[in-house]
């Protein structure tokens, strides 16, 4: 009985993150373009940050190459819509199909590397991928990049206000942080944590490591291309350093690691903290002092590491802000 | 003959990719961290040697010297009082922490300098270039190549000869053993950050008289730099310096054949290809 309740407040309470997340978001599209702007970047953002959070949190795959799937997905859609005349909303689905394909092709090989060589593997993929983009102009115009002629038309995903892109992103950011919850709880959780924290008796106790880490990341893969895609759609204009650029890989953990590492809630804080600080300065400065963005957003993860995650040496370990005497009690009572 | 001199204008590109690329080895050898700072610190240098250059005059080869003490000290510093807190962490914050390090190092470049790009053109050979038969060699990149070259021996032969390199070595292969011998870990983490950042000092002096400096070009330079380390196997020096070649011959020659967007997917490719097969590097042993 008492479990059944802590279920159903987890449940409610991940909900709640979501609930105030487009909240805020419909809000802000309300309130200005500008506003908007923000929204429908911050949920965009916050879904970019939870599918790296379900590998780099709670599976322990630390990818540096988001930007990978992010960009595939953005380009799959956009070239269906720009060449093919296939609607977005159709595309989006491709997206995600290419992103999961993508995984397979990436992650088969590399995956069986660890620690820093898996990570050094992933920075490859997006620089890969881009160099193919630029070298096939007839195909994705190069280095002119993709746009996306701005038609209004619901029926191609192309609208005139934020407001209807706030429900697109919000849609995406409720899949991936009910694959999130799902994943962090039950049986799931313990085979990616098992997997997470010590591969070789993972294996040992039967969890097939090598399936779960590439399902994992299928998963995140597809979920990263499909916010490539809408992002695609609402920019409107897409080039191969615009999307396969590393500075999307580094902000799905910069999202995931403000957010707290492995949380459900961890998009949803993370990415609203990252683009609403982002763009506010942008805002604010017009670009008068260009990099001051990166130095805030730098600093506040250095100290977030320093004094946070420092603490207990590991990225992984999920973080207990304020609730230090009741996890030493716990410790103590299992020795 | 236009091959072969591709392919020789390719082993001097090589050679400044080296120079980046042995400072990265060096680090992880000893550290084991691969450290994401490490284009921005050196992109530093090249601002400080520019800078250096257009105020007071000073010779870029004289001001990568200087450079070169500079990030040293830097890197001591960073190690002292950063990163030495989070050996026993796992390699996921690690590559954090020195993320957060770079993004700083990035941001402050661009609030102090913006986007403007320094070019630094040195006199008598800034764009002249030497002629062995049909081959014509660019001065500077030669210069490059020579001292990247002279640098990854050195150090290698510093890490094989004498007791600090011995007692890096150490530390990079137990920790542990070597602290019971009376060698701090720590002090060694220090010292090799220091060294592998002032080697990327030196590396500025020289990519400053080649390329124009401006705040996102150590990112670039950190990518191939990957490659490198990892075909020439992480943490091995001269393994660095052959492998910073190798890339540089293939990436011009296959620039050359398909187009240069290709060379990099070429490169890129033989890198994943390398990490799947020998993950350990192409060469045996390390150093």
């Amino acid at each position: 009985m008492a479990l059944t309740e802590l279920v159903r407040s987890r449940t409610s309470r991940e909900a709640g993150w979501f609930l105030l997340a487009l909240a805020v978001s419909i809000v802000a599209a309300l309130l200005s373009p500008a506003w908007g702007h923000i929204a429908v970047l911050a949920l965009l953002w916050a879904t970019l940050g939870t599918a790296w959070n379900l590998m780099g949190g709670l599976t322990g795959l630390l990818s540096l190459g988001q930007a990978a799937f992010f960009g595939v997905g953005a380009y799959t859609s956009a070239l269906l819509f720009v060449k093919l005349g296939i609607t977005p909303w159709i595309g989006i689905f491709a997206a995600a199909a290419m992103g999961a394909v993508l995984a397979l092709v990436i992650g088969w090989p590399t995956l069986r590397l660890s620690g820093p060589y898996f990570a050094l593997a992933t920075v490859a993929a997006p620089v890969i991928l881009s160099a193919i983009a630029v070298a096939n102009p007839d195909l994705t115009r190069g280095t002119l990049g993709v746009i996306i002629p701005f038609r209004p038309d619901p029926g191609t995903m192309v609208f005139t206000g934020q407001l209807p892109y706030v429900l697109v992103a919000a849609a995406l950011l409720a899949a991936a942080m009910a694959i999130m919850s799902a994943a962090s709880r039950g049986r799931w959780r313990i085979r990616l944590t098992a997997l997470r924290d010590d591969e070789n008796a993972a294996r040992s106790l039967g969890i097939r490591t090598a399936r779960v880490k590439i399902g994992v990341t299928v998963v995140s893969g597809a979920l990263t291309g499909m916010v490539g895609a809408v992002y695609a759609q609402y920019i409107a204009f897409i080039t191969p350093t615009s999307v396969f650029s590393l500075d999307i890989s580094i902000d799905a953990i910069l999202v995931a690691v403000i957010g707290g590492i492995g949380g459900v809630r961890a998009g949803v804080v993370g990415g609203f903290v990252l683009v609403g600080l982002r763009q506010l300065v942008f805002q604010q400065f017009l670009g008068d002092y260009p990099g001051l963005d990166t130095l805030i957003i730098g600093s506040v993860l250095l100290v977030l590491v320093l004094v946070l995650y420092g603490r207990n040496g590991s990225l992984l370990r999920p973080l207990r802000l304020g609730r230090p005497g009741r996890r030493r009690r716990e410790t103590e009572e299992a020795a | 003959m236009t091959l072969l001199q591709i392919a020789l204008s390719g082993l001097l590109v090589g050679g400044v990719y080296a120079i980046v690329a042995v400072g990265i080895s060096l680090v992880f050898g000893v550290m084991r961290i691969v450290n994401f700072a490490h284009g921005d610190l050196m992109m530093w240098g090249m601002y400080l040697v520019a800078l250096l250059f257009g105020t007071i005059g000073l010779y870029p080869y004289l001001g990568g010297l200087v450079a070169g003490i500079l990030l040293g000290v830097v890197g001591w510093l960073l190690a002292r009082v950063l990163l030495n807190r989070f050996m026993s962490a796992d390699h996921s914050l690690q590559i954090v922490v020195t993320l957060a390090i770079a993004l700083i190092l990035q941001a402050l470049a661009r609030l102090v300098f913006g986007g403007d790009r320094i070019a630094v053109t040195i006199e008598p050979f800034g764009t002249s270039s030497i002629a062995i038969g049909d081959l014509r060699l660019s001065s500077v990149r030669l210069a490059a190549f020579l001292v990247a070259a002279a640098t990854a021996v050195a150090l290698s032969i510093y890490l094989k000869r004498t007791w600090s390199g011995r007692a890096l070595r150490a530390v990079s292969e137990d920790p542990g053993a070597a602290r019971a011998l009376g060698i701090s870990p720590e002090r060694m983490y220090a010292l090799a950050l220091g060294l592998g950042t002032g080697v990327a000092g030196i590396g500025a002096a020289m990519l400053v008289t080649i390329y124009p400096v401006e705040p996102e070009i150590g990112t670039q330079f950190m990518l191939i730099s990957f490659v490198i380390v990892v075909l020439g196997g992480l943490g091995n020096v001269v393994g660095a310096l052959v492998a910073g070649l190798v890339v540089g011959v293939v990436e011009a020659v296959t620039g050359y054949l398909w187009g240069q967007s290709y060379a990099q997917a070429v490169v890129f490719a033989l890198f994943l290809l390398v990490l799947v097969v020998r993950p350990k590097g192409l060469f045996r042993g390390a150093y």
